[in-house]
């Protein structure tokens, strides 16, 4: 049974993480080697004229064999045509972007959950329907009065034009999310607080937020996945400079020599590699997720 | 007497078109516990929130030492409230959830209070309750009567003015209620602060109690001390919240200076009494057991009580409990005389 397990677990483990390996194994190669028709996985060290010469052609050996090289992350740092900017100034806005529009919403999510959470709003139902219909209509189908109202403000080409954007559309998210933990958390929390002689703001900053902490994380990690994967409003809104790497991805595309395709898995292993680590480092809270609530005699 | 330190004129609290509290008139004194008595639904969480200031009445007027309190914040009422199923933060450690009343800002005047003196008050707090042990223990890792000690002992860490407690002790289980009660009457007694206690707990409420409001559907329907609610409740209503068992009561009609049930069984004499429907209360322990007359009653069953027997059975057209003492062996199908002890009956009015 135990090792069958195992055994399971191995082959899913290496289904999941296949297009992963590929791809790290792509970033290695030189462009020749990403576009033979033979599946060439195994690095080798040895030299690529002292391999035509000693294996046979055809042969196993040869064909699935390649060299390794970094040329490909080599080549993120330059300028291809038609960019304003390597790969790493790309990613200097995906950050940007991506945490400052994710605090944004998380932040403004939570304060309105809370009102909706704990105080009586004539109509609070219909105010959180109009704020879950926001999400009804694809984001793309106003791309194109967005991009006339970010003119008329001169947004376009702006980080900040951007961080709004992705702030928006992440707050119905982060307002439902919040709402449901911070239900959670029962109202004697703060009346308690209250009681013992402290301020609603402070029972709020001091009681609540730590108790939502969950909830937070777990709304972080939708939104920044989601403002860093968002690709057709940082074309078209930031199609010059402070755009996001998915714009990076693309303008790739016109090359005059064919796809870089090395260059383009190293770039997008580097550009996974933060999402995966900040949500493993969240994962403590996503998984605690069940466990927070009331003490009940 | 003197003022009372709390008093409550006609306060109204509306939930929508129900009335949670109506018109409620109620006055607490310096040193003294009052115990809320009531089934769920009566008002009485209601009634402590309206108190410790976290709702405010629709109606009507609350005065705390002479000050009136509309709006007034629960912050700067310097009342302790003990709730009913919050009692912790659970990932506190037991000292931090005692020292956070004394940290808060609206009870040091502004400024805070010396860690020396913070330290100090939370262990005298902690030996006065015996959890001296569990101060650096998680809220989240103690058992039902810990926990409650150390919410008991949140309250006490400051000097409120005021305790109020919410059914403390309703989640604990019977044993552990009984010890917990007597210590925080005498805790309390030793504090001297005034305490409302709210409960549907009757053996809690003649327990504790100096005075006891019965409150139901939003109404206090009579304020007394133990001794008063139980010999002289002003209503069937009143009646039926205290005792155990239940009082047993009759629809009865005055004929001729005796009583009569509605089925004609001559109850007892009733001197000097217009005639008329009136209603008697007759507690278990008011009714003797005597030879079986013309108007006898059937045993349908005996449940041995301790120190006494309670005896269940059929009298006057209705069921009837008689609390007798374990001299006498009765058995069930057995035909038995009672006699009304009629001093101690409770006569109302007819509805």
């Amino acid at each position: 049974m135990q090792l069958l397990r195992g055994l399971f677990l191995l082959v899913y483990g290496l289904l999941a993480t296949l297009p992963l390996c590929w791809m790290a194994l792509s970033s290695l190669k030189s462009r020749d080697d990403t576009i033979s028709p033979y599946a060439r996985f195994v690095p080798s060290l040895v030299q690529e004229a002292a391999r035509s010469v000693g294996a046979p052609l055809g042969s196993a050996a040869a064909v699935s064999t390649f060299t390794p090289t970094v040329a490909a992350y080599g080549a993120l740092s330059s300028v291809h045509a038609g960019a304003q900017g390597s790969f790493w100034s790309y990613l200097r806005s995906s950050v940007l972007i991506g945490v400052l529009s994710t605090a944004a919403s998380v932040l403004l999510g939570t304060c309105c959950a809370y009102g909706f959470s704990r105080y009586r709003i004539p109509g609070a139902k219909d105010w959180l329907f109009f704020v879950l219909s926001t999400r009804f209509m694809p984001p793309l189908a106003v791309v194109v009065p967005v991009l006339m109202m970010y003119r008329e403000l001169s947004l376009t080409g702006t980080a900040l034009g951007l961080i709004l954007l992705y702030t928006v559309f992440n707050l119905s998210l982060a307002v439902w999310l919040m709402k449901g933990f911070l239900d959670e958390i029962p109202r004697a929390y703060e009346e308690a607080a209250e009681v013992d002689g402290y301020s609603r703001l402070h029972a709020f900053v001091h009681i609540i937020l730590p108790q939502a902490r969950t909830g937070m994380a777990v709304t972080a990690v939708f939104c920044l996945i989601s403002a860093w994967n968002e690709y057709g409003f940082a074309m078209t809104l930031n199609s010059s400079a402070n755009t996001t790497v998915p714009a990076y991805f693309a303008g790739l595309q016109g090359n005059i020599d064919g796809m870089p395709w090395p260059q383009i898995a190293a770039g997008g292993l580097l550009f996974v590699t933060p999402i995966v680590l900040f949500t493993v480092l969240v994962r403590k809270h996503l998984l605690r997720g069940m466990t927070f609530g009331t003490i009940k005699q | 007497m003197s003022t009372p330190l709390l008093e409550l004129r006609a306060v109204t609290r509306r939930y929508g078109a129900r009335e949670a509290l109506s018109r409620v008139d109620l006055d607490l004194h310096e040193g003294e516990i009052l115990v809320v008595l009531g089934p769920t639904g009566a008002g009485k969480t209601t009634l402590l929130r309206v108190i410790c200031g976290l709702e405010a009445p629709d109606g009507g007027s609350l005065a705390l030492g002479g000050r009136d309190l509309a709006g007034v914040g629960p912050a700067e009422r310097d009342v302790a409230l003990v709730f009913q199923n919050f009692s912790l933060y659970p990932d506190w450690t037991v000292r931090r959830n005692l020292e956070f009343p004394l940290r808060a800002p609206a009870r040091t005047g502004g400024r805070a209070l010396a860690e020396s003196e913070i330290r100090e008050r939370v262990e005298r707090a902690a030996a006065t309750l015996r959890i001296e042990a569990l101060l650096d223990r998680p809220a989240r890792r103690l058992s039902g009567g810990e926990m409650q000690r150390v919410a008991i002992g949140r309250a006490i860490v400051r000097k409120p003015r005021l305790f109020l407690m919410d059914e403390p002790l309703s989640n604990l289980d019977a044993k552990l209620r009984e010890a917990l009660r007597v210590e925080l009457a005498v805790l309390v007694r030793s504090l001297g602060v005034p305490m409302i206690y709210v409960t549907h707990d009757q053996g809690e409420a003649l327990s504790m109690a100096d005075r006891i409001a019965v409150l139901v559907d939003g109404r206090i329907q009579q304020v007394g001390t133990p001794r008063e609610i139980y010999d002289r409740p002003c209503s069937p209503l009143v009646a039926c919240q205290l005792g155990q068992p239940r009082i047993n009561l009759f629809e009865a009609r005055v004929e001729a200076e005796r009583l009569l049930s509605g089925a004609g069984t001559s109850l007892c004499p009733a001197p000097g009494h217009a005639p008329g429907p009136v209603r008697l209360g007759v507690r278990a322990e008011h009714l003797r057991v005597v030879d079986p007359g013309p108007d006898a009653a059937v045993v349908e069953l005996v449940e041995q009580a301790g120190p006494e027997q309670l005896l269940v059975a059929h009298w006057a057209g209705q069921r009837v409990h008689v609390l007798v003492d374990r001299s006498r062996e009765f058995h069930v199908g057995e035909r038995i005389g009672l006699a009304v002890e009629e001093d101690r009956a409770v006569l109302w009015p007819s509805p």
